[in-house]
């Protein structure tokens, strides 16, 4: 029997209450560059007066006083005036161990760390970024902080967050990644989405959501309250805008400096097969369960493109979450080359990373990842609870940290241990999650895939 | 960081004892900086007494800073009029001409500046919040007196500080017009909490050499006029201000400076 008028009445009322929350939460920002770019209505090039995502990202978070966050040359202006007032032995670790922390964040190409040290700061390559990484690199030529330009290497960096679940890992990377890197370097970023959450909500009114050509998907947002209805949702509900993409070479031709971007996985693989030389297999294609490629594979394919094809070579910084499954330890030679992906990850990523590919990996353990990825990795972040891994692990090196100061520093939740070699310091950053009010999951799925693999 | 972790690693500084009572803390190290450390921070800079003065300016900017650093008791020590040039104080204050009788006269003036010091510590004490670490953790020892940048933890003491000192360099360079003039005399209403010498304004216009000395902007010796005017008419109630403010409490320094970094 059909419903009543009135049940379906209110049913349409509470759909259009989750949806109201989600604009009021997700109000995208189309003032910017790379907004206005997508938008399609101007070239980029005509856009150059516009202000990029970067510029206003880290205002729109509060910290946990409830006031917005500092610009980041503001933070380094008040660490060499302690430096100054008191003296670099009481300066905070930060200041004091540069490459533990700073160098991982702020990314510099031999040009402009030339520049710096010779302090030519009206030449155009410093003259004419924009202001917060302007400011930031004005910082870097100070005489008092010589030390810190010294410690800065060139090219991408790498961090590896590693703790158990819901000690901040993705956090770290909502407000490291998405909102310090952006300002500070102008950063483009790759959110590698899985498709069970959608980790990068709290950036997601800056972000461009990139949508493999052609596959059908559908997006839902189901509320933590139970009264509420499950509700079909358009991706832009939530994200700024959308970008098609046909295969990981065609996105790389899309994407503009400073953009943010989510990076839906392609469940058909175009052009993975031909940029990793390791075998793909969409579940429609499949006759067994275990000849199916998981979707998270498709970040090899983007990993290559983006070392070789040099579509895109301005500063990229690319998430991985559940970064232990996509490199596990001992790879196998299985139906999907799981081994060759694996072991072509280092190489791969050595070239990106001389061409400004930086990288944020997020994993349960460090210890149940391959070697080779490890040794490639240069920075570790210690979350809460969390034991740093044995020196004795291969391709670790130094620990410089014990579970004694990880108890010290990193006490609560959003807080951690950055570390690298003999360095190390302490960071907090603010829970980017208050930025929204709405409860609950937004998932998106793709039919075609789940009935093929129903099939199976 | 190079060094070894111990056990228990303690980064934390290991200065001076600290009270319950933050707010204390940064009172004390206010006092430091006027005579011993001097604070670069501040606009303009403090030297320290100690050390003596590079200009006649940054001496009265002292002088106002250490107003409402002592709240107002730098009086007992150094009265306006001392602060008049040949006084015979001021010149042994200033760097220019140094000499061992010079740094001596500043050795025993910071020494009996310690007694004002103690003073302002006494009144304030009752005044200055205690705090104890709650279940959140948040403890008295979040705040730092090196980095605080509200005198006496209390931001309205540097709305005061950062009034007076803005009206002392307006003051300095002397007006354009007699509207100038009077607009300044008009804002004096803040930086001296309302204690303005009454009938100010009138006392200014009904004496022609002042009046010219305070729109005179090129000559030196319509500078000196205006310091002899700043020291005896506006230092006064700018001293009463300092004793006169109250403020409530609040610590702008994230304090652990060598917890983690606020990224």
């Amino acid at each position: 029997m059909s419903k009543s008028f009135s049940s379906r009445e209110k049913s349409r009322r509470k759909k259009q209450e989750v949806l109201q929350r989600l604009h009021e939460d997700f109000e995208p920002w189309e003032k910017s560059r790379q907004a206005r770019y997508h938008a399609g209505s101007k070239s980029w090039s005509r856009l150059s007066n516009v202000h990029n995502d970067g510029e206003v990202i880290f205002r729109q978070f509060e910290n946990n006083d409830g006031n917005g966050l500092k610009p980041f040359h503001k933070k380094l202006k008040s660490l060499s005036r302690t430096a100054r007032i008191s003296g670099k032995e009481e300066a905070h670790p930060v200041y004091r161990y540069p490459s533990a922390y700073l160098d991982a964040i702020i990314h510099l190409d031999d040009a402009e760390k030339w520049a710096l040290e010779e302090r030519r700061l009206d030449d155009d390559i410093i003259a004419e970024q924009p202001a917060p990484r302007r400011k930031v690199l004005e910082w870097l030529a100070r005489p008092e902080n010589e030390d810190v330009l010294m410690a800065m290497g060139d090219g991408g960096t790498d961090l590896w967050a590693h703790s158990e679940p819901g000690e901040g890992k993705t956090s770290f990377a909502n407000v490291i990644g998405g909102v310090r890197m952006p300002e500070i370097n102008n950063e483009t970023l790759l959110w590698m989405l899985t498709l069970d959450e959608l980790e990068c909500l709290p950036l997601a009114p800056f972000m461009t959501i990139a949508v493999p050509e052609g596959v059908e998907y559908e997006v839902h947002a189901k509320p933590r309250n139970p009264t509420l209805p499950t509700v079909e949702i358009e991706l832009t509900d939530v994200f700024r805008d959308t970008v098609e993409y046909s295969d990981p070479r065609d996105l790389m031709t899309k994407i503009v400096p400073g953009g943010l971007y989510a990076v839906l996985p392609d469940p058909l693989f175009r052009g993975c097969e031909q940029l990793t030389r390791a075998t793909y297999t969409p579940a429609r294609y499949a006759e067994e369960p275990a000849e199916v490629t998981p979707l998270r594979d498709v970040n090899f394919a983007f990993l290559e493109t983006r070392a070789k094809d040099d579509e895109f070579l301005h500063p990229t910084t690319m998430i991985n979450d559940e970064f232990s499954d996509l490199v596990p330890l001992n790879p196998e030679a299985d139906e999907n080359d799981t081994n060759r992906k694996v072991k072509g990850w280092p190489v791969a990523q050595g070239k990106a990373r001389k061409k400004n590919l930086s990288m944020i990996n997020l994993s349960h353990s460090i210890a149940r990842c391959d070697e080779g990825p490890r040794e490639k990795n240069r920075w570790f972040v210690t979350m809460p609870n969390t034991p740093p891994p044995a020196s004795s692990l291969s391709g670790i090196g130094n620990v410089p940290i014990n579970m004694s100061y990880i108890n010290k520093f990193a006490d609560r939740k959003g807080r951690a241990v950055i570390w690298r070699n003999d360095n190390f310091a302490p960071i907090q950053w603010p829970n980017p999650y208050r930025r929204y009010r709405f409860r609950g999951e937004i998932s998106v799925s793709y039919p075609r895939r789940e009935e093929a693999l129903d099939a199976l | 960081m190079t060094e070894p972790v111990p056990e228990g690693v303690t980064t934390e500084s290991e200065s001076q004892p600290r009270t319950t009572r933050p707010a204390l803390d940064v009172l004390d190290r206010d006092q430091d900086r006027l005579l011993y450390d001097g604070d670069l921070r501040r606009e303009p800079p403090i030297q320290p007494l100690g050390d003596g003065f590079d200009n006649a300016f940054l001496a009265l900017s002292w002088y106002q800073a250490a107003g409402v650093r002592t709240l107002g008791h730098v009086e007992r020590v150094i009265e306006p009029p001392d602060m008049m040039p040949m006084s015979g104080l001021l010149e042994k204050l200033l760097t220019v001409d140094d000499d061992r009788q010079s740094v001596y006269v500043r050795r025993r003036l910071v020494e009996q500046l310690d007694d004002a010091c103690d003073l302002a510590y006494r009144q304030f004490r009752e005044r200055a919040g205690e705090r104890v670490e709650d279940a959140e953790g948040e403890t008295w020892s979040d705040v730092d007196p090196d980095e605080e940048s509200n005198p006496l933890m209390r931001p309205a003491f540097r709305q005061l500080d950062s009034g007076q000192a803005a009206a002392l360099i307006d003051l300095w360079s002397g007006f354009e017009d007699r509207e100038a003039l009077g607009r300044w005399v008009r804002k004096l209403s803040a930086p001296t909490n309302g204690e303005k010498p009454e009938g100010l304004l009138d006392e200014i216009v009904g004496s022609p050499p002042l009046l010219e000395a305070l729109l005179n902007q090129r000559d030196q010796e319509a500078k000196v006029t205006r310091y002899r005017f700043a020291v005896a008419v506006v230092m006064p109630s700018f001293l009463t201000a300092a004793r006169t403010l109250n403020g409530g409490e609040r610590t702008d320094s994230s304090g652990a400076t060598h917890g983690a970094w606020n990224s």
